[in-house]
């Protein structure tokens, strides 16, 4: 199956997700931390996209608890997510492994850099 | 600190207490601001991530901006157009190509003014907003989605006010004048969290721009080409929507399924109606925002939501 490449703030949700449920400001901080404090998920725009992922299945509730009188939802990557996640890696190392043999060529501009 | 940790809500000093009382007040009174269904579904979860991202914000501008970002995703919410539904795909897979139109017209708006020998030349602040728009195709190509979208939206509004002051007030002039405060107000209304991120992508966007501008620009420099349209000279023609119909048909071939990336692309040509119907202002202005209705009702029919679109 072919997919397209995954939005950017998408493939970054996935990830925070990737290795245990977290809930909606754990997971707008694990963004900001995979992305090196580029991306910053306000409430409004971060909401938006998980209400969009557990549509798309990708992403579903894994529970919730009240904790200082606020409701907290933890979310956790479903298995179509993590088969998604999965196959954008595997593309996005390709990419890498692409570019990283090219930039290897004698005459690339980093193979010029290295050399010098 | 454990992966869910958020600031802390439970044994808070006094000062903090209060923090926390002025978050959950500022919260509450924008949650009203969400349709009443909406609310009583999602308010406690948004209400709970809002407080914690509030208490987080150093600053009072960083309590703006994620307030802002709130009454954004209520507005969105209320009008159907936020990423989960597919009226707000369409609207987000046509702001890449809204921008670009927007840097196209500002290409044709400059060369003309550069070229003229009549002595009617753009005034300096109307060449800088032009020049702004130019710059928001560049961040968005370079990959700087975040800055390309609100830099639109504000030079395309300024430059529509700007322009709505000038005179002489010709067809050309004021239907620009609609042409930019609809793509603003469409950029606007996009959801933030599509944005066009492969190189693909963003190569489409630069590809785009340059064909339609291109045409202009040659003949500003005195290299005429024939193309279809009334003249190949300016952005009135049938040209803009050529290219835009290549755009459509480009995004049909490449997501059959995906019709809210058609709709975007179709939605990305409506502006420049503006530019091309020769029907009374109001007449053309209700016909386009006609369409503009129809496509969102379209897509946001019952069922309609469940499609998979723009991940």
């Amino acid at each position: 199956m072919t997919q397209r490449a995954l939005q950017e703030p998408t493939l970054l949700l996935l990830t925070a997700l990737a290795d245990q449920p977290r809930h909606g400001y754990a997971i707008a901080q694990e963004v900001l931390a995979i992305s090196d404090g580029r991306v910053r998920l306000r409430t409004g725009t971060l909401y938006t996209a998980l209400e969009r992922l557990v549509q798309e299945g990708l992403i579903e509730v894994d529970s919730e608890q009240t904790v200082g009188g606020r409701l907290r939802r933890a979310y956790r990557l479903t298995r179509l997510g993590g088969g998604v996640l999965a196959a954008e890696v595997e593309r996005l190392r390709a990419t890498a492994a692409e570019a990283e043999r090219r930039l290897a060529v004698p005459g690339s501009p980093r193979w010029k850099e290295v050399t010098a | 600190m454990s992966p869910n940790d958020s600031p802390p809500v439970s044994g808070p000093s006094h000062a903090e207490r209060g923090r926390h009382e002025a978050a959950s007040h500022a919260t509450a009174r924008l949650l009203w601001l969400y349709p009443a269904r909406y609310r009583a579904d999602h308010g406690d979860e948004i209400m709970s991530l809002h407080c914690d991202a509030r208490l987080a914000a150093e600053g009072r501008i960083a309590r703006v901006r994620e307030d802002l970002d709130l009454i954004a995703h209520a507005g969105r919410t209320r009008l159907r157009i936020s990423s989960a539904f597919a009226s707000g795909r369409a609207l987000g897979s046509a702001a890449p190509w809204l921008v670009a139109g927007a840097a196209a017209s500002a290409v044709y708006a400059l060369t003309q003014s550069a070229t003229l020998h009549n002595g009617r030349h753009l005034p300096p602040v109307t060449a800088a907003l032009n020049g702004l728009l130019l710059v928001a195709l560049a961040l968005a190509v370079a990959g700087f989605w975040a800055w390309a979208r609100p830099l639109t939206v504000l030079a395309g509004a300024a430059l529509a006010g700007v322009m709505a002051f000038e005179s002489p007030v010709l067809h050309w002039h004021s239907s620009r004048i609609d042409f930019l405060a609809v793509t603003a107000l469409l950029v606007l209304c996009a959801p933030p969290d599509i944005r066009p991120t492969s190189r693909t992508d963003r190569a489409a966007m630069l590809a785009a721009a340059a064909a339609v501008a291109l045409p202009v620009a040659t003949w500003s420099l005195g290299l005429e080409v024939h193309l279809p349209g009334y003249l190949p000279t300016t952005d009135r023609g049938p040209w803009t929507l050529l290219v835009m119909a290549v755009v459509a048909f480009i995004a049909l071939l490449r997501v059959r399924k995906q019709p809210a990336m058609l709709a975007g692309a179709i939605v990305a040509t409506l502006p420049w109606l503006w530019n091309i119907v020769f029907l009374p202002d109001l007449v053309g202005d209700g016909l386009i925002l006609a369409v503009m209705a129809l496509i969102g009702a379209l897509l946001n029919r019952p069922g309609r939501d469940q499609l998979l679109d723009a991940s």
